[in-house]
C-alpha cells in the first residue's frame, strides 16, 4: 500500500467516523486490481432524495466501491456499483463505472482527495435522481462504443448538416414517449441512410472528407465521376445508419444485437444490407481500378452509426458518430450481396449465397468499434474561437520574410486556420539559422520558402501555404501599384527597405491596401513590436516605430524605459550573432547589423526560457496614449480587423501601436473612454504630414531615429516632450492640412512630406504586455 | 446477517446477495420488530440500525411494523396486489385506494382491514416525526465535518504524512 493510499483511507475513515452513520465502510480495503488499486466498499445515505420520472432509482442505502489508485490523490479514484441496476443510464460506463467527472485534469481536486470524491459522488447521485445528469442548457454526454486502438482511427471533417435526420429526441430527460408523439406527428423519418467518401490516408487512418446520399453514391460510380484516388489516398465508401433517437448508452459488442437493434428503431435489415451492399460493391470496383496487378486488395469496409446525442452551446441537437470496421469476411460477403437478384443465374446464385452465408456472419460476428476523432464543425469548437485570432479564419495572409519571425507567424497563420497563406522570402536555409528558425537540419540548402510551405501544408490537410522565391520586391510587390489581393500583409523581414517599399507603395492607394502588419524584435529578442495599419491609415510599420520610439523616450519615458533601451541603447550595440561565415545581410543605414531593432542575437525561445524564472517582468498589459493616432479596439477592428493576436509574438513583450487617424480631437480621457467604441474614420492624406510637423524642430533625429547612437538623440528627444507638452493647444487649432505651413523635408524612408504645425487630432494606442 | 468472529462483527454478504438476487425491482422488507434505536451500542438486542442499514441497500424499502407510519403510533403496513404484483401502497394514497377497492368491489381483506385502511389514511396526515435526519444531505455534513474546521490551525502543521 502507497502513502497516498493510506492517505486516502485515513480520509475515508475521517468520513465513516462522522456521527449520524451516514457514510459506512461495509468492506474492505483490499486489493483491488492488478494495478496496485485498493479497493474499499462504502454505504451511502440516500433516503429522501428527490427523484423524477427517468431519473436513477435510488434505494435509502446506495454501495459504492472505491478503487484507490497507487498514485493517489495525483491519480482519481475510480468508483463502480456492485450491480447492475444503473446499467444503460447515461454516465454509467459498462454499466457498473459511474462517470463523475467530464474533465477530470480541472475538477479533480487533489488537495480534497477522498473528501471531494464523496461530495462529487452526492450531487451526481442528486441529479442523476432527477434525471438532470445532462441538463438541457449544457453539451450530452454521447453514447459510448469501446474501441479498439488496434482498428485504428476515422477523421470526420465534413458536417453531416441536412443529411442527418431530424432529432426527436429533444431531451433525454423526456423520455422517449415523446419519440413516438414526433412520429405519431409525421415527424422525419426515424433514419437515413448516407455514404461517407473517406480517405485511407494511412493503414491505420481514414478520413471522411464528404457525407452524400446513396444515390449520389450510385450516380458518381455509374457516371465515373468517382476517383479511386484523391490527394493520393484511396478513396473508399462508409455507409451511415443516421438515427432519429439514441440507441442506447452503450453500444453492443455483437453485430447481430446492433442489427436487432437498428430494427427495432426502424432500420429494416433489409434496406441496410443492400445500402451495405451497394458501398461494399463500389469499393471493389474502386480497389480494381487502383489495382497495379492482377490482385485486387479491397479496402476495409466501415459502418457509421449516427445518433442525436450531441449538444453544443446553441442547443441544437446533433449527430453522434460511432464507426464499426467490418472483418474481412464481412466485407468480402457484402460485396456480392448486389449480385442478388441478377439476371444472370449464376451471379443470382452468387448474391444468393451471400445474404444467405451474411446471416450466419451475423449471429456470430463480434464488433470491432473504430475511435472517431471529429473534426465536424457543427460539434466541435476551435479553441481560439473567442480570441483576437479568430479573425484570421478564412482569411488570406501574405507574410513577408520566412525566418525567426515569418517562420512563427506563417505557423499560427496556418493553424488559425486561414484559408490562403502566402510566404515570401529570397534566402536559403543555412545551418546557422537553425538556433532560432524553424527549419530543420534537413532543409538545409533549401530555399526558406520552399522548407516552410512543405512544413506547415501538413498542419492541414487543404495545403493553405504558397511558397513565394525571391525577393519581395521582386515577386508580389513587382506590380508596385495594385495592392495584394489578400487580407492581411505581415512584414516580418525586419528589413528597413521593405518597410519604407510598403509605406511607398500604399501611400497613394492605402484606401484600398489590406492592413498591414510589422513586426520586430529588440535587441536580445525580449521586446517585441507589432504594428498594425488599417486600411486607409497613414503610415504603417516605419512611421509607427517611429512614433512609439519617441514616445518611450518623451512622455512615456517611465512606463516605456525597457522600449527606449532597445531601442537607444546607451552603448552602442556591439554584440552580433554569425551564423553565417559572413554577415547574410550587410549593415545598411536603415538596419545595421547592429541596430537595436536587427533580428537580435538570442532567440525568443531563450527568452521564454529566461524569463520563466524572473518574476519581475510586467505581467499586465499597459495601454498608452500618444499625441497622435486614434485607438484601434477590438470593436473597431471589428468590420476589417479584429485585432492582433499573442500568438504572433510568442512570449515576448508585445507592443501593438494601433494607428487610426481622422477622428476629431479627443483629450486622453475622452479617449480613454471610448476605446470601445471610436468610429471608423477617413484617412485624411495630410495626417501623416502632420505627424511629422510634430517633430519640425528635429527632422534630422527623426530621420535618424533607428540608426543614430543614443547621445546625439538625447537632445532631440528633450525637444520632443517639450513638444509633446505643447498640446495643448486649443481643440479649434488647425488639424492636419497645412502644406501651405509646412516646409519639405526628406525622411530615410524616401518619403517626401511636408512640415507642418503641430496638431493632437491623432492619438496612439500603445499595449504593452508580457506573457 | 452479523456473525461475531474472533471479537469482530462480520457481514455475511452471500446472504444479502442471495436476497438481492431474488428480490424484485420494487422489493420492501418488513423489519416486524420494535422500534430502531438512533445507534447500537455493544450488548444491544435486535433491532440493530447496522442491519436496517444493509437491507437498505437491497430493498427498495424497509418498513418497521412499529414505525409505521409513525413511531408513536404505528399502523398496519397495507400491501396490493396489481398487475405488476405485490407493492406496498404509498401512505398518502392509502384512502383512495381503500375507496378505488371498495367500489370496485375487490375487498382486500374484509371490513376489518377497511377500516384499518382507514384508521392508516387518517394517521398518514399527521406528519411523521422523523427522529433522526437522514439523506445525501447527512453525507454532505459528513464530509464537511470530516474536512475539518474552516479555522487556521493553531500549531504549525507539516504536510501530513506525504
Amino acid at each position: 500500500m502507497t502513502e497516498g493510499q493510506r492517505l486516502a483511507l485515513d480520509q475515508l475513515r475521517d468520513l465513516v467516523s462522522a456521527p449520524g452513520g451516514a457514510i459506512q465502510l461495509t468492506a474492505g480495503p483490499r486489493m483491488a486490481n492488478d494495478a496496485g488499486g485498493i479497493g474499499a466498499e462504502i454505504s451511502l445515505d440516500c433516503a429522501n432524495t428527490p427523484a423524477a420520472a427517468g431519473g436513477v432509482r435510488l434505494r435509502s442505502r446506495e454501495r459504492f466501491f472505491v478503487v484507490i489508485p497507487p498514485r493517489f490523490p495525483f491519480d482519481m479514484p475510480a468508483i463502480y456499483v456492485p450491480h447492475s441496476r444503473w446499467a444503460g443510464i447515461p454516465h454509467v460506463q459498462w454499466g457498473f463505472h459511474l462517470c463523475l467527472y467530464a474533465a477530470p485534469s480541472v475538477e479533480w481536486v487533489p488537495a480534497d482527495g477522498m473528501f471531494g470524491l464523496v461530495e462529487r459522488l452526492t450531487r451526481w447521485l442528486e441529479r442523476g435522481a432527477l434525471d438532470e445528469l445532462d441538463p438541457d442548457d449544457q453539451p450530452l454526454h454521447p453514447p459510448v462504443a469501446y474501441f479498439s486502438s488496434a482498428n485504428g482511427v476515422m477523421v470526420v471533417h465534413p458536417d453531416l448538416g441536412e443529411l442527418a435526420p431530424q432529432a426527436s429526441v429533444f431531451s433525454r430527460r423526456q423520455g422517449r414517449q415523446q419519440i413516438s408523439a414526433a412520429q405519431s406527428q409525421g415527424g422525419d423519418t426515424p433514419f437515413r441512410l448516407v455514404v461517407g467518401i473517406t480517405e485511407a490516408r494511412r493503414e491505420d487512418r481514414d478520413d471522411v472528407v464528404e457525407w452524400i446520399s446513396r444515390s449520389e453514391w450510385l450516380r458518381r460510380q455509374t457516371t465515373g465521376e468517382l476517383s479511386p484516388q484523391q490527394n493520393r489516398a484511396p478513396v473508399v465508401g462508409a455507409i451511415g445508419v443516421l438515427l432519429d433517437r439514441e440507441m442506447s448508452f452503450e453500444y453492443p459488442k455483437r453485430a447481430a444485437d446492433l442489427v436487432a437493434n437498428l430494427e427495432g428503431l426502424g432500420v429494416p435489415r433489409e434496406e441496410l444490407f443492400t445500402a451495405i451492399g451497394e458501398v461494399a460493391a463500389v469499393n471493389y470496383v474502386l480497389a480494381s481500378r487502383r489495382a497495379t496487378g492482377v490482385s485486387v486488395v479491397p479496402a476495409p469496409l466501415h459502418v457509421f452509426v449516427g445518433t442525436p446525442s450531441r449538444r453544443l452551446a446553441d442547443g441544437v441537437i446533433r449527430q453522434h458518430l460511432v464507426c464499426w470496421r467490418v472483418d474481412d469476411m464481412g466485407r468480402f460477403l457484402a460485396e456480392n450481396l448486389i449480385f442478388a437478384g441478377s439476371a444472370d443465374p449464376d451471379w443470382a446464385d452468387v448474391g444468393a449465397r451471400a445474404q444467405s452465408l451474411l446471416q450466419g456472419w451475423i449471429a456470430n460476428a463480434e464488433i470491432s468499434w473504430v475511435r472517431v476523432m471529429e473534426s465536424r464543425p457543427e460539434v466541435t469548437v476551435r479553441r481560439d474561437l473567442d480570441s483576437p485570432a479568430a479573425w484570421l479564419l478564412g482569411r488570406r495572409v501574405l507574410v513577408l520574410g520566412c525566418g525567426a519571425l515569418g517562420g512563427p507567424i506563417a505557423d499560427f497563420c496556418v493553424r488559425a486556420g486561414a484559408a490562403e497563406v502566402r510566404v515570401v522570402d529570397k534566402d536559403d536555409v543555412t545551418p546557422g539559422i537553425l538556433v532560432r528558425q524553424p527549419y530543420t537540419d534537413d532543409d538545409v540548402g533549401l530555399p526558406k520558402a520552399t522548407a516552410l510551405a512543405a512544413r506547415l501544408n501538413r498542419i492541414r490537410s487543404d495545403n493553405p501555404v504558397r511558397p513565394v522565391v525571391g525577393q519581395v520586391q521582386d515577386t508580389v510587390l513587382a506590380d508596385g501599384v495594385t495592392p495584394p489581393d489578400v487580407d492581411l500583409v505581415i512584414d516580418a523581414t525586419a528589413d528597413s527597405a521593405i518597410a519604407s517599399l510598403l509605406e511607398r507603395l500604399r501611400s497613394p492607394s492605402r484606401g484600398t491596401w489590406p492592413a498591414v502588419l510589422s513586426v520586430v524584435v529588440g535587441h536580445h529578442a525580449q521586446r517585441g513590436l507589432a504594428v498594425i495599419a488599417k486600411p486607409g491609415a497613414t503610415g504603417a510599420g516605419r512611421h509607427a516605430f517611429r512614433e512609439l520610439a519617441l514616445a518611450s523616450r518623451g512622455e512615456y519615458a517611465q512606463s516605456l524605459k525597457d522600449v527606449a533601451d532597445d531601442f537607444f541603447p546607451s552603448e552602442p550595440r556591439t554584440s552580433c550573432s554569425t551564423p553565417n561565415p559572413v554577415a547574410h545581410r550587410p549593415p545598411s543605414p536603415g538596419q545595421p547589423h547592429s541596430s537595436p531593432l536587427s533580428r537580435g542575437t538570442c532567440s525568443t525561445q531563450a527568452y521564454v526560457l529566461s524569463t520563466a524564472a524572473d518574476p519581475v517582468k510586467p505581467l499586465s498589459p499597459r495601454w498608452l496614449p500618444s499625441s497622435d493616432s486614434t485607438p484601434a479596439s477590438a470593436d473597431q477592428f471589428s468590420q476589417g480587423f479584429s485585432g492582433w493576436d499573442g500568438r504572433t509574438t510568442l512570449s515576448v513583450l508585445i507592443l501593438t501601436v494601433a494607428t487610426r487617424s481622422g477622428s476629431a480631437s479627443q483629450p486622453w480621457p475622452e479617449y480613454a473612454q471610448r476605446c470601445g467604441a471610436a468610429p471608423a474614420c477617413a484617412a485624411p492624406q495630410s495626417r501623416l504630414e502632420a505627424f511629422f510637423s510634430a517633430r519640425s524642430t528635429t527632422p534630422a533625429s527623426a530621420s535618424g531615429l533607428m540608426t543614430r547612437p543614443a547621445r546625439p538623440l538625447t537632445a532631440s528627444f528633450q525637444q520632443f516632450t517639450s513638444i509633446t507638452e505643447s498640446k495643448a493647444l486649443p481643440s479649434s487649432s488647425p488639424t492636419t492640412d497645412s502644406a501651405a505651413e509646412g516646409s519639405p523635408a526628406t525622411l530615410g524612408c524616401g518619403i517626401r512630406i511636408r512640415m507642418a504645425s503641430h496638431n493632437q487630432a491623432r492619438r496612439t494606442k500603445l499595449l504593452c504586455r508580457t506573457s | 446477517m452479523y456473525v461475531r468472529e474472533d471479537g469482530q462483527e462480520v457481514l455475511k454478504r452471500d446472504v444479502l446477495d442471495l436476497l438481492e438476487r431474488h428480490a424484485a425491482d420494487s422489493a420492501v422488507v418488513v423489519v416486524s420488530s420494535a422500534s430502531f434505536p438512533a445507534s447500537n451500542k455493544e450488548g444491544d438486542n435486535p433491532p440493530h440500525v447496522i442491519a436496517r442499514a444493509r437491507y437498505e441497500e437491497i430493498a427498495q424499502a424497509v418498513v418497521c411494523t412499529s414505525e409505521y407510519a409513525d413511531e408513536t403510533s404505528p399502523h398496519p403496513v397495507v400491501f396490493a396486489t396489481s398487475e405488476d404484483g405485490l407493492a406496498i401502497i404509498a401512505a398518502d394514497n392509502v384512502a383512495k385506494s381503500a375507496a378505488m377497492s371498495e367500489g370496485r368491489g375487490l375487498a382486500l381483506a374484509g371490513a376489518g382491514m377497511l377500516a384499518a385502511l382507514a384508521a392508516t389514511a387518517i394517521l398518514v396526515r399527521r406528519r411523521r416525526q422523523v427522529s433522526q435526519p437522514r439523506g445525501i444531505e447527512q453525507v454532505r455534513q459528513a464530509v464537511t465535518s470530516a474536512r475539518g474546521a474552516e479555522a487556521a490551525p493553531q500549531q504549525p502543521v507539516g504536510f501530513g504524512s506525504l
